[in-house]
This record gives structure tokens, C-alpha cells and sequence, in this order.
């Protein structure tokens, strides 16, 4: 369609605003509330407009360009009336800086001022500079604020990794529509000159559904919402787009870069999640430099060089069967790929992945869907997916965030979900229906009415009989089935043929030596912490001094993800780049491996640059790809009846595989609760318990101490226990409480 | 009542209805009816009602007891109707307990005493009335036309035979006999404007939704009723509930509607039990649910209750609110009628918009559009309140002037001070000088004058009135009530709000002058609802008119009306002083000192301008006045 706006002529597709539409006509139009991924708002009232026929000044972010409209965005009625707008704003905001008549000479003493406990003006604020208010008021045109001076002084309300100060917000609402889809932990409270943004009943965020994606602070246009780390560092020196290190959601970042420091990580295009988006400072946090050899029973640093034949020396000597490499489903394919051909060619033994599994992406997700697994914690931007399904079923003990928004939920009694599914394909298949513990037959049959061309989701952690039934489900209903990868280079480790690291030769005393890279092992059970204690030769590639490295006869640095150029294998095969952002602090993965497959003289090929690695990995990787089958790692166990308590172990999304590199993040680890149980309160109360009671847990022969948080979302009988390291469990386990 | 399953079977029901009403009010037992709706019960009406009832049965006489909705008499509340066998049915005025007693003598005795009262209502008398005045010759009621409110105080609300006894119902068998477009077209003809505020012509809002795209419409009746001086809504919900219900049916069958929703605020709980009995009712009788009257339309209607926010009255939060969000007006477009209700067609009506409906497709657009003058046709009920003499609700053509409504109607101003002005349409409107009075009752007359038709509140004010405070007490209320969203109304009222104040306590310089009309302009142009547009109306209209008065606060410190506190003293005439120490007693705070037989003086540091120690002082002496101005006393 054909518009005017301020005489000139442009031609828009349909469905833009008024806004959109001067924008393609390289007209700017200020406003504070509209935000280019939000529904569209209209409530700031700065981004008013002229257009003929249209009574009045209407805003242009909510209004509907239409055919043949005559818009004038810049006559002196507009002018004045945005002047007075924001000059409202503004005498509720701290703006002595505004009206300072010593503007820009502070500088020296900025360091000082932001002692002050309140921001009072700009110069004051961690958002200077970057702050949209400062840029509307250049804009507008607005030189002094001449009105009744209404900021308050109120308390500022902190939460990990950002603060929210109510003296600076400009109630834009940015934040709440951030949130509405993700999470809805915010809205507004109050009205009037009283109207504030809160969580319900002004909970702490922690208690209010918040999962710290931080969606609202990258919308604030003010310093509103501030994260706390990087909050005084200002504009980043330099942009680098990357891709997130955690899981396989394969999220593209905006790493914001500093004087070799990271300052902030920012969405590119896509809803990050905590780990993304806060979770990145492991780079900064306890990091090796120099390589360390054991001396007696201390590690001392070492060069290189001296590293480097230490491992060799060690190595050369193993017969390849009484050898393992061990990686990290997090590291590159470059990184991969070097490992394994370091493995197979130079040490003729075997190479194993920590938590590879066969997946299948969920592509476009279309129809009905059936998801199982608690995706919000492992696959957070997938899970984000499928909140917007129209036609969504959910399996699940325990009320997800999934279960919450489901059209459709079935509960069943812990630990048969197997059953469930197989319920579900009996009633598709035979017409059979048959009622469960915690589901009846009609649900079943009700549910299996709608599974025609379902896909099933799996998330990464479920065991692998569900994938069994679940697998069978989906060839009955004509469907597909998806399993969500669960780390962010899982694919790539596939594509390499890589099998699933089983701890069954560590645990049996068949290894002499082994290699690890990016995976610390000691953490996930004593019995592989005294296995490895045992090998004769241990190598650990790290970026910290991990539990295994500790126990390393040579650990080599490792460089972090933000401090090499390298690649993942994303959704569909496609390949995501990891670039340079940071000075390394120790050494690429492939670099090491390659060059100790050339110092141990045995390599068949030059791999000298990143892009060859790739090179010879897609060559490769295209050849022998092969799907696996799954290893029985967690062979569920049977739930005994005379026992109190099903005890679930799952996974947390404060907590990323071990948690080595998410409980470098002191935020993380507070969020993380692994030493938290959810009981339900009937039965918290039949056992006298109450919040935050410490009680004892007992699932094997071995008792843990954890808190007891109550909630509603965990069925009767059963604990949740967010400290799972690689699969769901179910167990019965006795709880006690001893005060 | 049985299942009316055709419209010629209403006709029977009519019958049958008026037969049981003849049978009541020509029938040899006394009856004695209450104005039972909210005003009505705050000023006491239940007291002589259930006194009257007592002693009656006492006597052994069983007499008859109806409880009606409101005349709109209200200053004469509590009203009680009584009508001896054979003679016609007369209404009494503030109604104590005494005149209850007396009434009960006169009914056991059967005297004629006291026939005259306020007048005979006919329409609940058997026949002639022979010598006694009219109810409706009272002065208060002789020039109104009562369309919206003809069954208010004459019909038990919880009787649908007594609606249909008088022609209720009729209208919808007649909607449902012809073609959605006609009734459209009828209403059209009519003239009808909304009367929630706006003012949009309605057969042209139907329409809109008519022809919008939607497999489902609602139809939502406003009834929210939140401009703190109305309460017509209240008066018609509580008086004549199906005549909302009826209007609603006519509504939604013209629209293609098939489910309604009622929001009505939950302080209003009277409004909502007679609503819910009636819908109930209406149910039974076939008029609602499906396939009515046989005609195969169907239309259902859901009551929602509000939390009482001024601003879930505007139809984007309203919506909003219904669909359980907070309530906060969203921009139009889209316009309800293309995306409303969870994104459905939607058309909005206001409570006393609906009422109008059943005659007017009774007795024909024509009728209607009769009274009335230029654009505004039919009749508007308004609140009369404030400094006049017969406060109520009442209901007349379009067009009277505001002077015959304030003198005629409402009595002019007690205590002989002369009138300022009135100002109409509550928090959004504006004050109309008295200079101002002759223009007429009229949607475009009115705003030309600065103010809102509204939805119908007049509060008349005297020469007690300071308008600079007025103002300051309209924005206090949008203010509090203002939903937040936008920038302008958030912080614009409460700029406003401030800069008044200032004023009020004398601490105001002319630049603060330019700066609240300045701030009021920005308000009135870039607030997103009517709430936020309409809140300077207070302030730029008195600007207006009262400017000076303005001024006389900022420059001589002055309240001309005495009434902002910050500006007043009450000081004592040394030379009329006899020291008797009556006002020393009378003041709360202790702020008179003096010996006895002494002139004494007032602290003005502890006095809080409360005015007891002015009535206190006996009349002979007079010595005590109260001051605004640079003549402040000198302690
Ligand atoms: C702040 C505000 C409050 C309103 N309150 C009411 C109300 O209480 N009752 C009402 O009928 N209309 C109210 N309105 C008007 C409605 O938005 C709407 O115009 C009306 O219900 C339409 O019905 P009508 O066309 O029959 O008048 C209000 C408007 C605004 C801006
Ligand atoms: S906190 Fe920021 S985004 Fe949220 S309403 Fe306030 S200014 Fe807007
Ligand atoms: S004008 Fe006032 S009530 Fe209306 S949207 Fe704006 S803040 Fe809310
Ligand atoms: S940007 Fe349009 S009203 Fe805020």
C-alpha cells in the first residue's frame, strides 16, 4: 500500500503500524514503550502523530498504516506536546543531570559518584549512554525540566544477577510483555501515580516463576533493570556473535567485549535462557593459564613444552585397550574431532562422549505434539517453543512449567510413564484402554483420540525405555518422534560416530590411562572418583582445576569457548560458528591433541587451522556417520511399595551437566538447589516438616542431607530433587526428619 | 411464570399479568409500597415500612406490601405509597417513623386527611383520581418525560408479571418479527446517542458489529457506572431490571449477537440480586436462553462484577477486565466492534442506552426522536446533587435548558445563595457558569461550553464553592483512579493535581498558572482513554469562566469563596468580643485564649479552620468572622 508521511510517499506491505511505515520512509519517530519484538503497546505517548481524518494526536506504534493515510510526524503542536510528555517523565525521574549546567565535566569524579546509594542523575546511572530515555530526550529536543519534582526514593529490590530500581523505570511495561511469554512472573500493581511493576504478592523473583532469562533487563529502556555484573562497564569495545556453550538449543549471542574483559552477553535473535545470557562468566572465574604435572602429590606448574612430553612420555607406553578419551559433549567439532583421531589413529584406543545420545531435532513443530521429560530445564529455548503450541499434551509426574500451559496433562504415578505411552499406543493400535495409577481409561482414551500424526519431544534426560514406548507411540499415530540433544555440541559428536561414555571399563580396572577433556567425571559418584584415583596415568584437558583434575598426572589448559574461532554442529546438520572474542587463556582443544598425535608421531594428517579441522571433520563425519544405539545407562529402579517416598532425581536448568562451569556463576550456584527437595504438603505436613526444614534422604545406601521446600506441584508421595548429573532416576527413598 | 414458547402467547401472559395487577390494586385490602432501591433503604424507608406492617397486623389487617424502585425523589426519601380501598394510590415523602404511625391510623381508620401529600400516582390507582393532585403535577416531575425511567418507583423489580402488565416484552416480539436491519433502522430513526458518555449515535455502532466478520458477537452492557456523582444506572438496574434484559435482547438479535455480559460493579449489590432474579425469570419465561419465543434466536447473558476502578468503566479495559486481565485501555483501532471481547465483535452499550431500547421499538423511532432537539433526540435522566433544593434523579427531553432543570426541577439553590454553576459530566467534565444556564441539555451545546453531557451527573454549586478547590478535588479523584498506563495521565494528573494545591494553599506564582494550563493541554492531547483526556476538563473549564478567581488566589492570597483552608482565618472582632467563653468550649483543638468577660483572641497556629467557634458565638454578638487575604489578624 501507498502513504504520506510528512509529504513523502512510500510503499509498505500490510500489516505495519504507522510507526513501521515512517520508519521505511527514513523517518524517526521517538518512543520508549515500543519495542521492535514486543506486541505493540501505546502507552508512553511520545511516538504521537498527526494523520488526516484521524481525530487527535494517535499514537503511531499502535496504529494501523493504511492505504492512502496522510501522516506528519513533526508539526510544533506534535513537537510541543512530546516536549511536555517527556518532561512528565522526566520530573519523576532522576534528571539533575538534565538540567546540570556543568554538563559533561564530571567525568574525573564519576568514579566517586557512584558511591552515591541513589542514582540522581545520568552521570549517576549504570545505564549512561546506553540509556533510550537520554536519546529521546536529544531527540525531543528537551533542554530543562520545569515541573513539580515527583521521584520518590523507593527501596531498590534486588535479585540475582540484576536489580530492579523503581526510581528509574518509566512504567514502559517492556518488561511484563518480555516476560508474558516466557514466564509471567511480572505485572503491574497499583494504580495511578502509585502504579508499580511486581511480582505477584511482591514475592522475590526467585519465588515467582522468574527464571532469570533476563528478557526484561535487554528490554528496559532505562537503567530500570540493570544486570549486575558488567554493570559499570559501559559500551562494549566489540560485538562478537557466538554460540552458546550449554545445551543444544544452539542459541547465537551477542558477546559484549571490554578491555579483554566480558561484560555482558546479549540475545542475537533468539530468547536465551540463564545459562546464555548470565551464565558465561566461567570465563573469568578460577581459570588455568599454565600447565600443571604432579610432583609427588602436588601439581606444579610447567611450560608447555615440558606438559606436553609429560604426556606423551605417559602415553606412549599404554597399550591402546587400556586407554580412554573421555570429551565433553561441549567442545567444537574441531575439538572432537582432533580428540578422536588423536584416540583411534595415535593411540589406537577407544574415545567416548559424556552424554551422547541419538537426537532428532525438533525442526518446525506443527500439529499435535506430546512432550515428556522436563524440557524447561534442559532445552529451555525448545521448551519456549512449545508453550505457543495450540495442541500440546504433556506426561508428567510432577507440574512442569509444560504441564502448566498443556491443554492437556496426564499425571501418572512416578516412575510409569513408560506406561502411559504404552497405554496410549494400545488404545491407538487395538483400541485397547486401560486405566493407571494416577491416570484413568478415559483420559487415556480422550488423549489418544487426539495423537493422529503427534510428535513426540523427549527430553534429553528421560531413560531409555520411555524412548522405546515413545518411539513405538509415534509409528502408531503416523507421527514422529524428537529427542532433544543435551549438550550443545551433541550432534557433532554423533556425526562423528561418537558412542556414549559407559564408566564400565573405568569401574572394572581395565584402564591404565585416560584422557579427558572438558568433562570432570569425579564429580558424578564416588565409585568413578576412587576408579580414576587408581589409573596409572591420568591426563585432564580443563578450563579449572577441576574435582578430576585434581587427580591428573598433567592437566592442560584448556581455551574457553568465547576464546576461539571454532564450530557446532546445529539443528538440522547446519554449522554454527564459535568466534574469537577474548585473549585465550590456555591452548584450543585440537591444537593440543593434534599437536601431541604429531609429537607422538603417528599422525596422518596436518591439521593446522580450524577450517581444516572442519574440513577433514564434515568429510569424515558425512562418510561414517553413524546413529548409535543407546547405551542402558540407567536402568530405572523398580519402586518397592513398602517404601515411604519416590525419590526423583532431575535435571535443573541452574545446573548444566556436572555444574563445573554453572557453579563457577555465584548466582547459578545459588539458584541451583541441589541440596533442595519439593515435597508436597500434605505430606510435609503429616511428617511435621515445614519450609526450609533440613531433613535426611535416603535413596540407596548412602544418606544425603537437603532442605525441604513445599509445593503444590509435586504429587503426594513423591520428592523432587533437581541434583541429577546425567538422567532421570526414579528410586524409593526413606525421609526423615531429625529435629 | 410459565415457558412463553410464541409471541401470541404473550399476549396471554400479558392478560393474565394485568389481571393479577388489576386484582392488587383495585382489590379491597390496603396497600402499602416502599421506594426500596438503594437510595431509598440508606435514608431509612425500611424502618416505617416494617413499622407500618406491624401495626397493621396488630390491628388485624391484612394489608398488601410492595416494594418499588426509586421515583427519583430522592430528597424526599424514604417514600411510601398508600392506598386505601377505593381511593387512589398517594405518595408520602420523608417518611419517619411518626408518619408512619400516623399513616396507620389513617389507614385503620380510614380517613382522607391526608390524601394530598406529594400527589396521587395513577398509574397504581383503580380509576379516576378524582380531586387529588397527580404525583406527576408535582414541580420536581411535571416537565420530565420518563422513557428510561416510566417503571422506576412503579413496579416491583422482582416482578416480571408487573413488567409485563405494562407492556413489557412486547418489544422483543415485535424485534423478533421483523429483520435484524429493520430494528436497526427503527433505532436509527430514533436518534438514539449512547448515554454512557460518548455519545455515539447507537443504530450506527450496532452497524458496525452487525456487519463485522465473526462467526460469535457480544453484546456487553456497561454498567459500571463509575463518575462518583451518578447513579442513574444504580436507579434503573434496581427499578426496572428487565427493561435492561428486554433492551439487551433487541440488541443482540439486531447485531447477531448470542451471548451478553453485564458488568456491573460489586458495590452495587442490590443492582446485581435484582439483576440476577431477573435473568433468572426471564429464563423460565423463555425470553432468554434458546430459541426464543420460539424464533429460533438465541441469546444467553452472564453477569460480571467488577472491581469498582473508575476506569474498567471505558469499554477497551472493561473487555479487559471481563477476560480477566487488569483493567487498562488499549488504543482503538481495532474498535471493539471488529476485535473486542477476546478478539470477537463486540458492541458495548450503557445500561440506561438499553433501557430507552423497548419503547423505542414499541412506540417507534419516530416517537422518540419527537423529543428532543438537533442531534441529541429522546430524553436523558440525570443525577441531580449538590447545593439544590431537590436532589434526585430524574429523567427529560433533550434540549431543556440547564436553568429549568436546576430552578424548575431541582428547585434552584437552598439557603438563598446564589447559584456559580453546575457542572455536569463528573470527573470529566467541566463547571458551567451561572451566566452560562440558558444553554440547552444538548451533547454539541454542552461541549461547546466546556464540559461533557456525560453520562448524566449535575452537581449544582454556590457561592460556598471555591472552584480553584473543586478542580483540585475532580483531579484528586483521576488521579487516584487512573490506570497508569500512559505517561500523560499518570504523571500529568498527579502534575496538576500538584500545582492546584499549591494554589489552594497560596503558595502559587503565575508561572505555576501557565505551567497547570500548559500541562493540562499535553493531558487532554496524548492521554491514551477518555479517563486521561477528560481530567484538565476541571481545570481548563474554570479557567474559562472563573480565571480570576485563579488569580485572586495566586496574587492577593485570596479565597473569594472562603473555602481553601491554606487561605482562610477565622479571626475575632475585638470590639464585639464580650469574653463569654463559649467558643473557648466549642473549638476542638484549644485555640482560643482569653479571660473571662475578656475579648478573646484565636492562635492561629493551632486553629485547624474547622468553624465551630462561628457557630458558637451567639448571634447578638457576631464576633467572629472568617477571613481570606492579605486581611489576615494580626495575633
Ligand atoms: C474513564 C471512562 C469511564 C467510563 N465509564 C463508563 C461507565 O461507567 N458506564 C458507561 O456506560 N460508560 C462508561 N464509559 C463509556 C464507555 O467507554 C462506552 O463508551 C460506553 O459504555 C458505550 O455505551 P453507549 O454507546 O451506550 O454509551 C466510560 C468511558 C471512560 C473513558
Ligand atoms: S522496568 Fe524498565 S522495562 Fe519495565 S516498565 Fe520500567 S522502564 Fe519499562
Ligand atoms: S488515560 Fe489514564 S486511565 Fe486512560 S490509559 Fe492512560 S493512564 Fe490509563
Ligand atoms: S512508542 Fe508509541 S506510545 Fe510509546
Amino acid at each position: 500500500m501507498k502513504l504520506k508521511v510528512d509529504g513523502r510517499e512510500v510503499e509498505i506491505g500490510s500489516g505495519l503500524s504507522v510507526k513501521d511505515a515512517a520508519r521505511q520512509a527514513g523517518i524517526y519517530i521517538p518512543g520508549l514503550c515500543d519495542h521492535q519484538e514486543l506486541e505493540p503497546y501505546g502507552g508512553c505517548r511520545l511516538c504521537l502523530v498527526e494523520i488526516d481524518g484521524i481525530r487527535g494526536f494517535p499514537s503511531s506504534c499502535t496504529t494501523p498504516a493504511s492505504e492512502g493515510m496522510v501522516i506528519k510526524t513533526d508539526t510544533p503542536a506534535l513537537k510541543s506536546l512530546r516536549q511536555s510528555i517527556l518532561e512528565m517523565l522526566l520530573s519523576e525521574h532522576p534528571c539533575i543531570c538534565i538540567n546540570c549546567e556543568r554538563k559533561g565535566k564530571c567525568n574525573e569524579v564519576r568514579e566517586a559518584m557512584r558511591k552515591v546509594p541513589q542514582t540522581m542523575g545520568c552521570r549517576y546511572c549504570p545505564k549512561d549512554q546506553r540509556c533510550e530515555l537520554q536519546k529521546a530526550v536529544e531527540a525531543i529536543g528537551l533542554t530543562k525540566v520545569d515541573l513539580l519534582p515527583l521521584g520518590g526514593s523507593k527501596e531498590i529490590i534486588r535479585s540475582p544477577f540484576f536489580d530492579r530500581d523503581p526510581n528509574l523505570c518509566i512504567l514502559c511495561g517492556r518488561c511484563i510483555r518480555a516476560c508474558s511469554s516466557r514466564s509471567q512472573a511480572i505485572s503491574f500493581a497499583h494504580r495511578g501515580f502509585d502504579a508499580s511493576i511486581s511480582t505477584a504478592f511482591d514475592a522475590p523473583l526467585e519465588e515467582s516463576g522468574c527464571r532469570f532469562c533476563g528478557a526484561c533487563v535487554d528490554v528496559c529502556p532505562t537503567g530500570a533493570l540493570v544486570e549486575r555484573g558488567g554493570r559499570w562497564a559501559g559500551d562494549p569495545e566489540e560485538i562478537v556473535v557466538t554460540t552458546c556453550p550449554y545445551c543444544s538449543a544452539n542459541c547465537q549471542i551477542d558477546l559484549e567485549e571490554k578491555e579483554g574483559k566480558l561484560i555482558r552477553a546479549r540475545p542475537e535473535g533468539s530468547k536465551l535462557c540463564v545459562r546464555g545470557r548470565f551464565g558465561l562468566e566461567f570465563v573469568h572465574r578460577d581459570r588455568l593459564e599454565r600447565p600443571l604435572v604432579r610432583r609427588g602429590n602436588r601439581l606444579v606448574e610447567v611450560s608447555w613444552e615440558e606438559a606436553l612430553s609429560a604426556v606423551a612420555g605417559g602415553l606412549r607406553s599404554t597399550p591402546g585397550e587400556q586407554f580412554e578419551l573421555l570429551a565433553s559433549g561441549v567442545l567444537t567439532n574441531e575439538a572432537l574431532y582432533s580428540a578422536e583421531v588423536f584416540a583411534r589413529n595415535t593411540m589406537k584406543g577407544e574415545i567416548s562422549v559424556t552424554d551422547v545420545l541419538p537426537i532428532l531435532d525438533p525442526g518446525s513443530l506443527q500439529g499435535p505434539i506430546l512432550a515428556v521429560g522436563d524440557i524447561a530445564e534442559t532445552v529451555p529455548n525448545v521448551e519456549l517453543r512449545l508453550r505457543e503450541a495450540d495442541d500440546l499434551l504433556v506426561i508428567s509426574p510432577w507440574k512442569t512449567r509444560l504441564a502448566e500451559v498443556a491443554s492437556n496433562w496426564l499425571s501418572p504415578e512416578p516412575g510409569t510413564e513408560v506406561k502411559v505411552i504404552s497405554s496410549l499406543t494400545a488404545a491407538l493400535s487395538d483400541g485397547l484402554v486401560e486405566g493407571l495409577p494416577g491416570v484413568s481409561a478415559e483420559e487415556i482414551k480422550s488423549a489418544s483420540e487426539a495423537l493422529r500424526g503427534i510428535t513426540v519431544i523427549l527430553s534429553p534426560e528421560v531413560g531409555p525405555n520411555v524412548v522405546e514406548a515413545a518411539t513405538a507411540l509415534a509409528e502408531a499415530a503416523g507421527g514422529r518422534m524428537v529427542r532433544l540433544g543435551s549438550h550443545c555440541n551433541s550432534r557433532g559428536a554423533i556425526r562423528l560416530g561418537l558412542r556414549e561414555w559407559s564408566d564400565r571399563r573405568l569401574l572394572s580396572g581395565d584402564l591404565k590411562a585416560m584422557y579427558v577433556i572438558g568433562a570432570n567425571p569425579a564429580r558424578i559418584s564416588e565409585k568413578i572418583r576412587e576408579s580414576l584415583e587408581k589409573l596409572s596415568f591420568l591426563v585432564v584437558q580443563d578450563l579449572f582445576l577441576t574435582e578430576t583434575a585434581k587427580m591428573a598426572d598433567v592437566v592442560l589448559p584448556a581455551a574457553s569457548f568465547a576464546e576461539i574461532d571454532g564450530t557446532f554442529m546445529g539443528e538440522g546438520g547446519c554449522i554454527l560458528r564459535l568466534r574469537k572474542a577474548l585473549r585465550p587463556k590456555g591452548r584450543p582443544d585440537w591444537q593440543i591433541t593434534s599437536e601431541l598425535a604429531s609429537r607422538m608421531g603417528t599422525m596422518w594428517i596436518e591439521l593446522t587451522s580450524p577450517e581444516k579441522v572442519l574440513d577433514d571433520f564434515m568429510k569424515r563425519s558425512a562418510k561414517d556417520a553413524v546413529v548409535q544405539e543407546h547405551p542402558d545407562i540407567t536402568a530405572q529402579t523398580k519402586v518397592s511399595q513398602d517404601k515411604p517416598f519416590l525419590l526423583y532425581s532431575c535435571p535443573s536448568l541452574y545446573r548444566f551437566g556436572t555444574g563445573t562451569r554453572t557453579s563457577k556463576v555465584s548466582d547459578l550456584r545459588y539458584l541451583e538447589e541441589s541440596d533442595v527437595v519439593e515435597m508436597n504438603p500434605k505430606d510435609a505436613s503429616a511428617l511435621g516438616i515445614s519450609l526450609w526444614d533440613e531433613v535426611s534422604v535416603q535413596p540407596n545406601s548412602s544418606v544425603s542431607r537437603a532442605r525441604v521446600v513445599i509445593s503444590r506441584k509435586v504429587p503426594p508421595g513423591s520428592l523432587r530433587w533437581r541434583r541429577s548429573l546425567r538422567k532421570a532416576e526414579v528410586r524409593a527413598a526413606k525421609v526423615w526428619s531429625d529435629v | 411464570m410459565r415457558r412463553i414458547k410464541d409471541p401470541s402467547r404473550l399476549e396471554d401472559a400479558k392478560a393474565e399479568a394485568k389481571a393479577s395487577w388489576n386484582s392488587l390494586f383495585c382489590g379491597d385490602r390496603p396497600i402499602v409500597c416502599t421506594g426500596m432501591s438503594t437510595c431509598g433503604i440508606s435514608a431509612g424507608a425500611r424502618e416505617p415500612r416494617d413499622l407500618m406492617r406491624s401495626l397493621l397486623s396488630e390491628e388485624g389487617l391484612e394489608a398488601k406490601y410492595v416494594d418499588v424502585g426509586c421515583l427519583g425523589l430522592c430528597y424526599s426519601e424514604p417514600l411510601l405509597y398508600i392506598k386505601k380501598p377505593g381511593r387512589p394510590m398517594i405518595c408520602y415523602g420523608n417518611v419517619s417513623p411518626k408518619t408512619a404511625r400516623s399513616l396507620a391510623r389513617s389507614i385503620l381508620i380510614n380517613d382522607e386527611s391526608g390524601d394530598s401529600a406529594l400527589g396521587a400516582i395513577p398509574e397504581l390507582s383503580c380509576g379516576e383520581i378524582s380531586s387529588i393532585p397527580s404525583i406527576w403535577e408535582h414541580p420536581m416531575l411535571k416537565s420530565q418525560v420518563r422513557i428510561a425511567l416510566k417503571n422506576c418507583g412503579i413496579i416491583d423489580p422482582e416482578n416480571l408479571g408487573h413488567y409485563i402488565a405494562r407492556g413489557g416484552y412486547a418489544a422483543l416480539a415485535k424485534t423478533i418479527g421483523i429483520t435484524p436491519e429493520a430494528v436497526i433502522e427503527e433505532v436509527k430513526t430514533s436518534g438514539l446517542r449512547g448515554r454512557g458518555g460518548a455519545g455515539f449515535p447507537t443504530g450506527m455502532k450496532w452497524e458496525f458489529c452487525r456487519k463485522s466478520k465473526g462467526d460469535e458477537k457480544y453484546l456487553i452492557c456497561n454498567a459500571d457506572e463509575g463518575d462518583p456523582g451518578a447513579f442513574m444506572d444504580r436507579s434503573v438496574l434496581e427499578g426496572d431490571p428487565h427493561a435492561v434484559i428486554e433492551g439487551m435482547l433487541i440488541a443482540a438479535y439486531a447485531i447477531g449477537c448470542t451471548q451478553g455480559f453485564i458488568y456491573c460493579r460489586a458495590e452495587y449489590p442490590l443492582a446485581l440480586r435484582r439483576l440476577e432474579v431477573a435473568l433468572q425469570q426471564a429464563k423460565d419465561a423463555g425470553f432468554l436462553g434458546e430459541n426464543i419465543l420460539g424464533s429460533g434466536f438465541d441469546f444467553d447473558i452472564t453477569i460480571k462484577e467488577g472491581a469498582g476502578a473508575f476506569v474498567c468503566g471505558e469499554e477497551t479495559a472493561l473487555m479487559a477486565s471481563i477476560e480477566g486481565k487488569r483493567g487498562m485501555p488499549r488504543t482503538r483501532p481495532p474498535f471493539p466492534a471488529n476485535a473486542g471481547l477476546w478478539s470477537k465483535p463486540t458492541n458495548i452499550n450503557n445500561v440506561e442506552t438499553l433501557a430507552n431500547l423497548p419503547s423505542i421499538i414499541d412506540k417507534g423511532g419516530k416517537w422518540y426522536s419527537a423529543f428532543g432537539i438537533g442531534r441529541s433526540r429522546g430524553t436523558k435522566t440525570l443525577a441531580l446533587a449538590g447545593a439544590i433544593n431537590r436532589p434526585g434523579l430524574i429523567e427529560v427531553p433533550m434540549g431543556m435548558n440547564l436553568r429549568q432543570i436546576i430552578f424548575d426541577i431541582g428547585g434552584g439553590v437552598p439557603g438563598g445563595k446564589a447559584c456559580k454553576g453546575v457542572l455536569t459530566g463528573g470527573p470529566s467534565g467541566g463547571c458551567i457558569p451561572a451566566s452560562n444556564l440558558d444553554i440547552p441539555m444538548d451533547y454539541e451545546a454542552i461541549t461547546q461550553a466546556g464540559s461533557i453531557v456525560g453520562s448524566g451527573s449535575m452537581i449544582v454549586i454556590d457561592e460556598d464553592t471555591c472552584i480553584v478547590d473543586l478542580a483540585r478535588f475532580f483531579l484528586a479523584f483521576t488521579q487516584r483512579e487512573s490506570c497508569g498506563k500512559c505517561t500523560p495521565c499518570r504523571i500529568g494528573t498527579k502534575q496538576m493535581l500538584g500545582l492546584l494545591e499549591k494554589i489552594t494553599q497560596g503558595q502559587a506564582t503565575n508561572a505555576d498558572l501557565a505551567k497547570l494550563e500548559a500541562v493540562a493541554q499535553a493531558v487532554r492531547s496524548g492521554s491514551l482513554c477518555g479517563l486521561g483526556a477528560g481530567s484538565p476538563n476541571p481545570v481548563l473549564t474554570s479557567l474559562r469562566y472563573f480565571r480570576p478567581e485563579y488569580e485572586e488566589h495566586i496574587v492577593h492570597k485570596h479565597c473569594p469563596s472562603m473555602a481553601c483552608s491554606g487561605l482562610t482565618s477565622h479571626s475575632i472582632d475585638q470590639s464585639k468580643c464580650k469574653g463569654c467563653g463559649l467558643c473557648v468550649e466549642a473549638c476542638p483543638v484549644g485555640a482560643i485564649l482569653g479571660d473571662h468577660k475578656k475579648p478573646h483572641r484565636i492562635d492561629q497556629e493551632r486553629c485547624i479552620k474547622c468553624g465551630a467557634c462561628i457557630l458558637a458565638c451567639p448571634g447578638k454578638f457576631s464576633a467572629i468572622s472568617k477571613r481570606s487575604g492579605a486581611v489576615l489578624e494580626v495575633a
